[in-house]
C-alpha cells in the first residue's frame, strides 16, 4: 500500500492511498460529517447516552474526530490494519483530527477487521470508512458475508454507516454495494453527497449508505437534526441525495450481489460502463468481444487490454486451423464418432468456405517474401546503386525544402550591442542539406524556363522579373552616380535588359548573364558583379553608389550557390538515369519528353550558377566597419543612425554619410547636395523595412502565445510524470508514454525538463528579437518623416 | 544373315552409341539402339545396366527441366541484381546495353536451353529460355524504374509513369527474352545427335 500525504503551501493537505484521494482538508468535513453524523443521530434516537461506536478503517482519525464530537459517545474502537496510516493520524494529521487518538474513550486496534470482529462485542453505531478496493483480496470487506458479520455486532437499534462508491462514475459498483448490504436482511438507505475535491479527481458524486436491522427509509433522513454544529455538511438536506432516478434504480435491479464465493465488485469498479458483448455481435467481428473483456487490475487500462487481446487474436488468426484439424483427424481413433464427424465438417468448411484460393495465396505470399528479401538485401548492400545502374542518387530523403537561410535583403546583422540583428545572413553559412532537396515543381519541365519567369532549385516557377542596368559583366567597371568620391555623374548608358533566371533565395536572384541581384525593396536592389557591389534603383540604369563588400557575406553567397548547384546536380543524376532507361519513349509519352526537357534545363541552370560563381569574383578584402553609435542596419554596409544619418560603407572602407539633404564622405568631409535618386532609393528601403518590422511586431503576440501555450503543456506533462514518479514509490524505471515512445519515468522527466529549457530559450530569443525590432521600428518611425526634409 | 564378327561389332557399336545417347539425353535414340543391341543378342547384364542408366538419366532430365522452369527466372533475376549492384561508374551506355541485352540473356538462355532435353522441340527450348530471361529482365527493369522514380518527385504523373514503366519493362523483357531464346535454340548446335532432333 502506498501512502502519500501532499502538503500544500496554503497549509492544507491531501492524503492519497494507492493513488486514490482519501481526503482533502479543504472539504474533508463534508465527507466525514456525512459519514458519521447521520448514523450517530439515528443511533442516539434509541440510546442517547453510553454509545458504543466501532470505526472500521479511518486510520486518519478524521471520522474519529466527528464521533468524539458527538455527545453521548462512551467508547470508540478503531480498527485499521495499516499502522502507517494510524501513525500518520497520530502525528502529521493530529491538527486536523484534533488529537482524537489521545482521547481516553478511544481504543485503537491495528488488526484485520475480520479478526477483530471475532470477539463478541456489540456496537450502537459502526462506521465503515474503508478505501475503495483495488485488488480482489481487498473486496472481502465489501461482501455480503462482511456486512452480515457487522450486523451480528450491532445492538438491536444499532446502525451502520458505510463509505459507498460513486453512483456517477461507477453506477454498477454502487448498486452492487447497495444490493449486497440489502442481501443481509438489513434495511439500507443510500444517499449522495457532492465533494468538490472528489469531483476534481474524476470520482464524480460520492455516496454513503446507512444500514440497520430496524426499519429505515429515506424519509428518516429528513428528520435528522445535528446536536452539534457542522462545519461543512448540511445534515438536514442529506435526504435530497437519497432520491435516485427510475433508470438508475432499474440498473440497480439488474446488478448481482458481491459475495466471497462470487466476487463481482472489482470488475464493476474498474470497468466503467463496459459495452454489452451480446449487442450486434458479428461472427467475424472481434471488436465487440475485445470491448467486453473486463479489466481485473487497477493498473490495466482499456487500451492495454485491447492491445493484448488483439495480439492474442492475431496469434490465433495465424494458426493454420486447417492443418490443426488435419492433425486431429490423424488421431481420430481415440475420438468419439460424433466429434470426428464434426471435425470433418469443419475441415470441409475451412476448405470450401474460408480459403477457396489457398494455393494462390501461399504462392503470392512466397513470391512477395522473396521479392522483399531480395530488395532488402540489395538495398543493404548498395542503397544507391541497386536497381539504378550505379548512379549516385540522393537517397530516400523526405520531401522538404530543407533550406533555411534567407538574406533578408542583404542585411547582415551586427555583432555590436544594440545593433539590428535581424535576417538570416550573419556571416555564418546557412544550413543547407543537399540530400534533402527534391525538385518537385514543374518549373524545369515547361517551355517557360529561360523565357518568362524564374525558377528556384525546387522547380517552382515565379513570375518574370526584368532589370535594366548598365551591363558589362565580369570585370566591367560601372559608371555611377556617386563614384570615386566625386559627386553626381549624368546617366549616359542606354542599359541592357536582363532577366532573372534563378531564385537562389527569396531575396537573391541570378540573372541570365550570371549577375547576382539582392533585392532590398520593390525599387532598390544590390547588384553583385565582377567582385563589385553597387546600390541600384530600378529607376536608374547606372548604379547609385558603390557599396563595400562584406567578405563574409560573399563567402556565404558562394557557399550557398555551390550547395544549391550540388543539390541540383544530384537531382539531375537520377533524372538522367531515368532518361537513359526510358528516353526512347519520349515520342510516345509527354511525361518522358518533359523529363528530357527538365534534365536539359537543370543542366542549363548548373551552367548559370557556375557563371554566377564567376561573377562574384574576388572582392577587395576590407574590414567591416560598424558605426559606433546605435544604428539600424538597412542592408549590408548601409546603416541608419539615431540622428537620422544614413551611412553607406564604400569599397575603400570610408563612409558615405547622408541625411537626405546633403551628403559627405566621412564625418568631417565636405558636404554636397544629396542626389535625388539616392534619397528616393534609401527612403524606399527604409519604408520597406518599416513594413517588415511592423509585420514582425504584429505576429509577435501570436508567436509568443504559441510558445507560452507549448510551455504550459510541457509543465503539465512534467507534473504528470512527477506524480507518476511519486505514486510509484520513486521507481525510476516505471514505464510511461513520452509522445509516441515508451520510456522510464526518470528519462521522461529529464527530457521534459530539457523541453522546458528549450521552450524558455525560444521565448527569450523571441523577446530579444522583439526588443531590437521595436527599437529599430521606433528609429524608422522617427526618421522617415524627417529624412531629406 | 549377319556374320558373327560383324554382328558382334554391330552389337558393341549399338551398345556404345546407346550409352552416348543416354549421356546426351537422346532417349528415343538410346531406346532404339538398345533394342538393336537386344536383337543382336547383347549381354543381358549390359542391357540391364543400360536400362537402369536410361531410366536414371531420364528421371534426372525431367527433374532438370522442371527446375529450369521454376528456378530459371529467379537465377536470372539474381544475375541481374548482381549486375546492377556492381556496375562500375565507367560503364557507358553501350557497355551496359551489351551486358544487359546480350551477354546476360545469352548466357542465361544458353544455360536454360542446355537444361532442356535435346529431344524436346526447339520451340520449347526457345520459349523456356525466353520466359526465364524475360521474367528476370522484367523484374530488374521494373525494380530499377521504381527505385529511380522514387528519387524523382513529379506530381500528377503517376499514371503516365506507370504506363511508361510497364511498356519499357515489357519491351526490354521481350528483347532480352528473344536473345535468351535464340541462345537456347543454339544450345545443342554442336551436339552429335542434334541433326536427329525434332523441330
Amino acid at each position: 500500500m502506498s501512502v502519500f500525504l501532499q502538503e500544500r503551501a496554503d497549509g492544507g493537505c491531501a492524503l492519497y492511498i494507492d493513488g486514490d484521494l482519501q481526503f482533502d482538508t479543504t472539504d474533508e468535513a463534508i465527507y466525514h460529517e456525512s459519514l458519521v453524523l447521520p448514523a450517530l443521530i439515528l443511533a442516539a434516537k434509541a440510546k442517547s447516552n453510553g454509545l458504543q461506536v466501532l470505526i472500521c478503517g479511518g486510520g486518519d482519525g478524521l471520522a474519529l474526530r466527528e464521533v468524539l464530537r458527538f455527545p453521548g459517545v462512551d467508547h470508540v474502537d478503531l480498527v485499521d490494519y495499516s499502522n502507517e496510516v494510524v501513525e500518520l493520524g497520530r502525528n502529521e494529521l493530529s491538527r486536523y483530527n484534533l488529537n482524537s487518538f489521545h482521547d481516553n474513550r478511544v481504543q485503537v486496534h491495528i488488526a484485520d477487521a475480520w479478526e477483530f470482529l471475532k470477539a463478541d462485542s456489540k456496537y450502537d453505531a459502526i462506521i465503515v470508512d474503508l478505501t475503495v478496493p483495488k485488488k480482489s483480496e481487498d473486496t472481502t470487506v465489501f461482501t455480503a458475508e462482511w456486512y452480515a458479520c457487522l450486523q451480528q455486532h450491532l445492538t438491536k437499534d444499532g446502525i451502520i454507516s458505510i463509505n459507498g462508491l460513486s453512483p456517477e462514475a461507477t453506477p454498477e459498483a454502487f448498486w452492487c454495494l447497495c444490493n449486497t448490504v440489502k442481501s443481509t436482511g438489513m434495511h439500507s438507505v443510500p444517499f449522495r453527497v457532492c465533494i468538490p475535491s472528489f469531483r476534481e479527481q474524476g470520482y464524480g458524486v460520492w455516496s454513503f449508505l446507512l444500514a440497520s436491522s430496524q426499519l429505515l427509509f429515506a424519509s428518516n433522513l429528513k428528520s435528522l437534526r445535528s446536536p452539534i454544529i457542522t462545519r461543512q455538511a448540511d445534515i438536514s438536506r442529506l435526504h435530497r441525495g437519497a432520491r435516485f432516478s427510475r433508470e438508475s434504480r432499474a440498473l440497480g435491479a439488474r446488478i448481482p450481489i458481491h459475495t466471497i464465493a462470487k466476487p463481482v465488485l472489482l470488475p464493476l469498479i474498474l470497468n466503467q460502463s463496459l459495452p454489452q458483448p451480446e449487442a450486434e455481435f458479428n461472427e467475424f467481428d472481434i471488436e465487440p468481444l475485445i470491448a467486453a473483456i473486463p479489466a481485473l487490475h487497477p493498473q490495466h487500462t482499456r487500451d492495454m487490454i485491447e492491445v493484448l487481446a488483439r495480439q492474442v487474436a492475431g496469434s490465433i488468426k495465424s494458426i493454420d486451423i486447417s492443418k490443426l484439424v488435419d492433425a486431429l483427424l490423424k488421431r481420430v481413433a481415440d475420438l468419439p464418432g460424433k466429434l470426428i464427424r464434426e471435425l470433418r465438417r469443419l475441415k470441409t468448411y475451412l476448405q470450401n468456405a474460408i480459403f477457396p484460393s489457398k494455393g494462390v495465396t501461399r504462392l503470392t505470399a512466397r513470391l512477395f517474401a522473396v521479392l522483399v528479401i531480395t530488395m532488402t538485401l540489395a538495398n543493404a548492400v548498395a542503397p544507391d546503386n541497386a536497381f539504378a545502374k550505379g548512379s549516385a542518387g540522393i537517397g530516400h530523403a523526405s520531401m522538404g525544402r530543407g533550406f533555411s537561410g534567407g538574406f533578408a535583403g542583404g542585411r547582415a546583422g551586427s555583432p555590436s550591442a544594440g545593433g539590428a540583428s535581424r535576417g538570416g545572413f550573419s556571416g555564418s553559412h546557412p544550413t543547407f542539406n543537399t540530400t534533402s532537396v527534391r525538385v518537385s515543381g514543374t518549373g524545369f519541365r515547361g517551355s517557360n524556363y529561360g523565357r518568362s519567369g524564374m525558377t528556384d532549385m525546387y522547380g517552382y516557377h515565379y513570375t518574370p522579373r526584368v532589370y535594366i542596368y548598365c551591363g558589362g559583366g565580369y570585370g566591367h567597371s560601372h559608371p555611377m552616380y556617386i563614384a570615386g568620391h566625386s559627386n553626381y555623374r549624368p546617366q549616359h548608358n542606354p542599359g541592357e535588359q536582363h532577366q532573372a533566371m534563378y531564385v537562389a533565395d527569396e531575396d537573391m536572384l541570378i540573372m541570365d548573364n550570371g549577375d547576382i541581384i539582392i533585392t532590398l525593396s520593390d525599387k532598390a536592389y544590390l547588384l553583385l558583379a565582377g567582385g563589385q557591389l553597387a546600390l541600384m534603383s530600378v529607376n536608374s540604369v547606372d548604379p547609385i553608389c558603390p557599396v563595400g563588400t562584406n567578405p563574409a557575406m560573399l563567402a556565404t553567397i558562394v557557399d550557398e550557390l555551390k550547395s544549391q548547384k550540388l543539390a541540383i546536380q544530384h537531382e539531375t543524376v537520377a533524372r538522367r538515369d531515368w532518361i537513359s532507361w526510358t528516353g526512347w519513349t519520349s515520342a510516345l509519352f509527354a511525361t518522358v519528353k518533359g523529363d528530357k526537357t527538365e534534365v536539359a534545363n537543370m543542366e542549363d541552370l548548373i551552367r548559370r550558377i557556375d557563371l554566377a560563381l564567376k561573377q562574384v569574383g574576388v572582392p577587395a578584402q576590407i574590414a567591416v566597419n560598424v558605426p559606433s553609435t546605435e544604428f539600424t542596419e538597412l542592408f549590408t554596409g548601409g546603416f541608419l543612425r539615431d540622428n537620422g544619418d544614413i551611412l553607406i560603407q564604400q569599397p575603400d572602407g570610408k563612409w558615405l554619410i547622408t541625411d537626405g539633404k546633403t551628403m559627405r564622405f566621412g564625418e568631417t568631409g565636405k558636404s554636397s547636395p544629396c542626389p535625388v535618386e539616392l534619397k528616393a532609393t534609401l527612403m524606399d528601403i527604409m519604408q520597406k523595412l518599416q513594413k517588415e518590422l511592423l509585420g514582425d511586431q504584429n505576429s509577435y503576440a501570436n508567436e509568443l502565445a504559441k510558445l507560452q501555450a507549448e510551455g504550459l503543456t510541457i509543465d503539465r506533462d512534467l507534473s504528470t510524470y512527477n506524480q507518476l514518479y511519486l505514486i510509484n514509490n520513486y521507481d525510476p524505471n516505471y514505464e510511461v508514454d513520452y509522445g509516441t515512445d515508451s520510456m522510464s519515468v526518470f528519462k521522461a522527466i529529464s527530457l521534459t525538463e530539457q523541453d522546458k529549457a528549450d521552450n524558455q530559450k525560444e521565448i527569450a530569443s523571441l523577446e530579444e528579437e522583439h526588443r531590437t525590432g521595436t527599437a529599430d521600428l521606433q528609429r524608422l518611425n522617427m526618421i522617415i518623416p524627417i529624412f531629406g526634409r | 544373315m549377319t556374320p558373327p564378327d560383324e554382328q558382334a561389332a554391330a552389337r558393341e557399336h549399338a551398345l556404345s552409341r546407346a550409352k552416348v545417347a543416354i549421356h546426351h539425353r537422346h532417349f528415343a535414340e538410346a531406346q532404339r539402339l538398345m533394342d538393336t543391341a537386344a536383337k543382336l543378342q547383347a549381354n543381358r547384364a549390359d542391357l540391364q545396366w543400360l536400362h537402369d542408366e536410361f531410366f536414371i538419366e531420364k528421371r534426372k532430365s525431367e527433374n532438370r527441366e522442371v527446375l529450369t522452369r521454376t528456378l530459371g527466372p529467379i537465377v536470372c533475376g539474381v544475375v541481374y541484381l548482381i549486375f546492377s549492384v556492381n556496375g562500375p561508374r565507367e560503364w557507358t551506355i553501350p557497355v551496359w546495353i551489351s551486358l544487359a541485352f546480350l551477354f546476360i540473356p545469352a548466357m542465361i538462355g544458353f544455360v536454360s536451353g542446355r537444361q532442356i532435353s535435346p529431344e524436346q522441340a526447339i520451340s520449347k527450348r526457345f520459349w523456356t529460355a525466353f520466359r526465364n530471361v524475360a521474367i528476370g529482365m522484367f523484374g530488374y527493369t521494373t525494380m530499377s524504374l521504381i527505385m529511380l522514380r522514387i528519387r524523382i518527385s513529379q506530381p500528377d504523373s503517376s499514371g503516365m509513369v506507370f504506363l511508361v514503366g510497364l511498356l519499357v519493362s515489357m519491351i526490354y523483357a521481350a528483347i532480352a527474352g528473344t536473345i535468351g531464346g535464340l541462345a537456347a535454340k543454339f544450345a545443342y548446335r554442336w551436339d552429335p545427335f542434334e541433326k536427329g532432333a525434332s523441330r
